[in-house]
């Protein structure tokens, strides 16, 4: 069991491990960033003197040793922009995101997960055809259309939300509905074909031949059963949350990690950039993480050791 | 035997969407009778015993009248069904190993059941007597577990499905299905997908279990054979009607109905000789071509004008026992009609009269090992599947390869055509030794040997027309042009019994037999020196695995082509192989000619495998302690059988029996030189 733990978590720091190499090389072919941030008129010395006070002009392998060290104590490095620090820089619009989303995640599971299993359970009866509907309808309309059109009504002609930032918590009602009719609709979708093939086992026939109450056999026998492949999702769904919804947030003028990004990569400051990727794939593969150790205490296949 | 009748069905039709499977049955049960419910799939036997239960299907109208205890059931709703599911009717299906939730304890599952369930708790609340009543569910549970033969109840009641063997928990379903105390049990081929010797060992169990309640049970199953150990009465079905209905004794010894002789003839016994299997040609036809008349009048070779009309309604041919058919042809003299014999075969293949190599394969595999990752840092550790295992294939030879399931027979065969290396060992395959798979060498030999599998549908891409793929190993193998492949491949195809217009269909819309004759069709088409069959009948009806055995047998004696023959089912092995090996748990335990080994068996573990067998003696088993097969991760040091025999000394448990041949050649390893006979005499007296 330990020993399964500990593979799952060598595994992830792997992946992570990879993932830095990746990022930190593929940016650093996108052009040299003392001609990017100086311009093309720069003359020599001056493009030395950046290339030094960054680090730059060492060979490109020590660069990725001395930008792993640093990483190691947390120490992302200094905006080019703005010469701040970038773990600053990130928190700042860190934690506005993570106060949005929160709340989104936890509405679009509360709401996509039991639309699926209710849509299952009454399969191809009209609840389960209007609750596909709105699903599908929720899932076409995009991020950018339905901020703009909430927008309109309820800050400009209705006037009841304010439009931009995140000062009250009437801020936070527009981008949370935004987010999470989207994801909501994906959810249904999955949460339903995973409970109709639930349903579909013959441990859930077997229980129904025995005589058991459809309800038990519904939460007991057919959920449990649904719930595990939901949960591959689910961590795939987490995992996306820190990178901000891009759109959302600049839609709304949110001052989080997805306007970050927007902002860094106009302004090619890639110390900024390099860290909002690493933190997406990091939350990435954190969710995986969790959501593979969560699998181990939920599914009893796993458990076992001996094979 | 009481007369009291538990169950009528009359007029019994059931149709979905339109198409109307089950045609009017009639079906009575008595009260402690065990009731078989024979046919093969497509006749609607399982759609039978589930409409009794209201679970036909969502889409399914059905109407007649079912009556269980003087109440009708066909118009219940469901709320109604769900009262006597468990209760006064219980279930059983064959897939026991998907059927329990892979999410909760075996225990978990019991005690629920028996809170809904059990007479004891009828009427309260479920939910209260699960939350209060723990040690009287988990007394009754683990009472029921005794009573099914599970062996510690108390560890198996933590355990989850996935940690039992089949046979194991196809027990815990029965026992789940014991909970209510129903009076009806239905069966549905309930241990099909187990071994034989679980299989012989569990029937017996619910045969106790339902007399000695005074239940009465629905036994659906294929194996008449089975049907005849276990029960008292017998119904035949096909296509949907019932054809012959009647107590055991008197129908399966001495059938009436042609159908049903032909279901016997077709089915190799104990006793049959070789080319005596006399296969029902055809297929059953699928509900939409069901006329008016008989339906087995296309395939019956007494059919007469009047049977494409009429069909004949059930005549009584004993009063006293209830003996009725719909037609008595079975034993008339009549001069049956010829068929078309299949022997275009001999044109096809190339007969091997001569030869180079008396011997095609020659394998002495001193160990073959698996791996299974273990430790901190997962590391390797191999555990052995096969040991000490010397095999020789002769030319012109069919060897049949024997044991239950997780014994080695298969990973045995892949090593013999040479698609793995043993661990350690060597195989040589016409005097040279297999080249090292994967390699230019290995490929440009796989022609001279091929396989059949269990499956036909998993061996066909489902998306090629059956013809392309028999013609596309002809191309690479024998660097034959496309038409000429087509022309060869249509030319073998239609050797097998396969009509043109079948051949260009896609794999999907034939049926299992159909197909099983495909893949030997495109093994055969290549004339390989070998051919190894893994249970090439086993998921086969039991007419059509007669057609299959039959083609086999012909091929062999038209091409004197070498066989590995792989099966479980010692029926079948003994009527086509001339030479058998009994395997358990990965080494030889036996070995011999046929009528050696089938005879005058040596082995203890053969005997149990023979009296297994459905259709033969089978007192000698209680003599066995119960047990199952040690896994091979975790081998026994001494003899591998020695946990299950009764003959076992101490020295059974610290060595190895060295596999000893006799003057004839018979091969056996056991220490001891008695028969199990002599042996249960002894201790008898």
């Amino acid at each position: 069991m330990f020993a399964l733990v500990f593979r799952i978590v060598l595994r992830s720091l792997i992946t992570l491990l990879l993932l830095t190499a990746v990022v930190f090389f593929a940016l650093h072919l996108t052009g040299d960033p003392a001609r990017l941030m100086l311009g093309d008129g720069a003359d020599a010395a001056a493009l030395n003197a950046f290339r030094q006070q960054w680090g730059l002009d060492k060979p490109l392998w020590q660069q990725f040793l001395a930008y792993l060290q640093k990483l190691m104590t947390l120490d992302m490095g200094h905006s080019y922009m703005t010469g701040l620090s970038v773990k600053e820089v990130f928190l700042n619009a860190f934690w506005p995101t993570l106060d949005l989303m929160i709340p989104t995640a936890i509405i679009t599971l509360a709401l996509g997960i039991p639309m699926g299993v209710i849509a299952a359970i009454h399969r191809n009866s009209t609840l389960d055809r209007s609750m596909m509907f709105l699903s599908v309808f929720g899932y076409a309309v995009p991020n950018f259309f339905m901020g703009v059109l909430l927008l309109l009504v309820f800050s400009i002609w209705l006037g009841w939300l304010p439009s931009y930032g995140n000062t009250s918590a009437l801020h936070y009602i527009m981008p949370i509905i935004t987010m999470a009719t989207s994801e909501a609709a994906i959810f249904s979708r999955y949460a339903r074909s995973a409970m109709i093939d639930a349903l579909r086992l013959p441990c859930v026939r077997a229980a129904r031949m025995r005589g058991l109450p459809e309800k038990r056999i519904i939460w007991l026998h057919a959920l449990p059963n649904a719930m595990l492949s939901i949960l591959t999702i689910l961590g795939f769904f987490l995992g996306t949350l820190v990178a901000g919804a891009v759109i959302t947030e600049n839609v709304f003028s949110w001052p989080g990690v997805g306007k970050l990004l927007v902002q860094s990569v106009a302004n090619r400051d890639i110390p900024v950039v390099q860290v909002i990727v690493l933190a997406t794939g990091a939350s990435l593969i954190t969710a995986n993480l969790l959501m593979d150790l969560l699998a181990l205490v939920v599914n009893p296949r796993l458990r076992r050791t001996d094979h | 035997m009481s007369s009291q009748t538990l169950l009528s069905i009359k007029d019994l039709r059931v149709a979905f969407s339109g198409t109307e499977v089950l045609h009017g049955v009639d079906l009575t049960i008595e009260q402690g009778v065990i009731h078989a419910l024979i046919g093969e799939s497509g006749s609607g036997k399982s759609v039978l015993a589930r409409s009794i239960l209201g679970l036909a299907g969502n889409h399914s109208q059905t109407t007649g009248s079912i009556r269980f205890c003087g109440q009708e059931l066909i118009n219940f709703q469901p709320a109604d069904y769900q009262k006597i599911r468990g209760t006064d009717i219980a279930m059983v299906v064959q897939d026991a190993m998907s059927a329990l939730n892979p999410m909760r304890t075996i225990g978990q599952q019991l005690m629920e059941t028996i809170a809904y369930r059990h007479p004891l708790f009828r009427g309260q609340s479920a939910t209260q007597t699960l939350a209060r009543e723990k040690a009287k569910l988990q007394e009754i549970a683990l009472g029921l577990l005794k009573l099914v033969g599970i062996t510690a109840p108390e560890k198996r009641m933590s355990a989850y499905a996935h940690e039992l063997s089949g046979g194991m928990r196809q027990r815990i379903m029965i026992a789940l299905a014991l909970v209510g105390e129903p009076k009806l049990l239905l069966a549905d081929e309930p241990t099909t997908a187990l071994d034989v010797v679980v299989q012989r060992e569990l029937l017996e169990q619910m045969r106790e279990i339902v007399k000695k309640r005074n239940m009465s049970m629905l036994l659906v199953t294929h194996d008449l054979h089975l049907a005849h150990d276990i029960a008292d009465r017998v119904s035949v079905m096909y296509a949907g009607y019932l054809l012959e209905e009647g107590p055991v004794k008197q129908v399966l010894p001495n059938p009436s109905h042609p159908y049903t002789e032909g279901l016997l003839e077709a089915m190799p016994d104990m006793g049959s000789e070789k080319g005596s299997l006399k296969p029902i040609f055809g297929e059953i036809p699928p509900p939409s071509k069901i006329g008016k008349g008989c339906p087995f009048a296309s395939r019956c070779d007494r059919s007469c004008e009047a049977c494409q009309y009429a069909l004949a309604p059930m005549s009584t041919l004993d009063e006293r026992t209830q003996w009725h058919s719909r037609c008595t042809l079975a034993h008339s003299n009549e001069p049956k009609k010829q068929r078309e014999a299949i022997d275009t075969l001999s044109e096809v293949v190339s007969s091997r009269e001569r030869t180079d190599f008396p011997v095609v394969i020659d394998a002495h595999i001193a160990k073959h090992c698996y791996y299974t990752r273990q430790g901190f840092f997962g590391r390797k550790k191999p555990w052995d599947v096969l040991q000490d295992i010397d095999v020789q294939i002769r030319h012109g030879e069919v060897l049949g390869l024997v044991g239950e399931s997780g014994c080695g027979k298969s990973t045995l065969a892949r090593l013999l055509l040479g698609l793995q290396k043993p661990t350690a060992g060597a195989i040589k395959f016409k005097n040279d030794f297999y080249p090292e798979p994967r390699s230019q060498s290995w490929r440009m030999q796989r022609a001279d040997t091929q396989m059949i599998y269990q499956d036909p549908y998993g061996c066909f891409d489902a998306r090629m027309p059956v013809i392309d793929q028999v013609a596309e190993p002809l191309v690479t193998h024998l660097h034959l042009s496309k038409a000429a492949a087509q022309e060869r491949a249509a030319k073998v195809l239609s050797a097998v019994g396969m009509p043109k217009h079948h051949m260009t269909r896609l794999p999907g819309v034939m049926s299992g037999g159909q197909l099983q004759r495909a893949a030997i069709a495109r093994a055969v088409a290549l004339n390989p020196s070998l051919l190894a069959c893994d249970e090439p009948v086993a998921s086969l009806d039991v007419s059509i695995q007669a057609q299959v055995l039959e083609l086999l047998n012909n091929l062999r004696n038209v091409s004197k082509m070498s066989m590995l023959f792989v099966s479980h089912n010692l029926n079948v092995v003994r009527y086509i192989c001339d030479r058998v090996i009994v395997m358990y748990l990965g080494r030889i335990v036996e070995m011999g000619e046929i009528d050696q080994v089938f005879k005058h068996p040596k082995h203890p573990y053969t005997k149990l495998l023979m009296a297994s067998t459905p259709g033969a003696d089978s007192s000698i088993i209680e003599f066995y302690p119960k047990g199952s097969m040690p896994s091979p991760i975790d081998r026994p040091k001494g003899c591998v059988f020695a946990n299950r025999c009764p003959m076992r000394s101490s020295r059974c448990l610290e060595d190895n029996p060295p596999l000893l041949k006799d003057e004839n050649g018979h091969a056996v390893a056991c220490f001891s030189s008695k028969t199990i006979e002599t042996f249960i005499n002894e201790r008898k007296e």
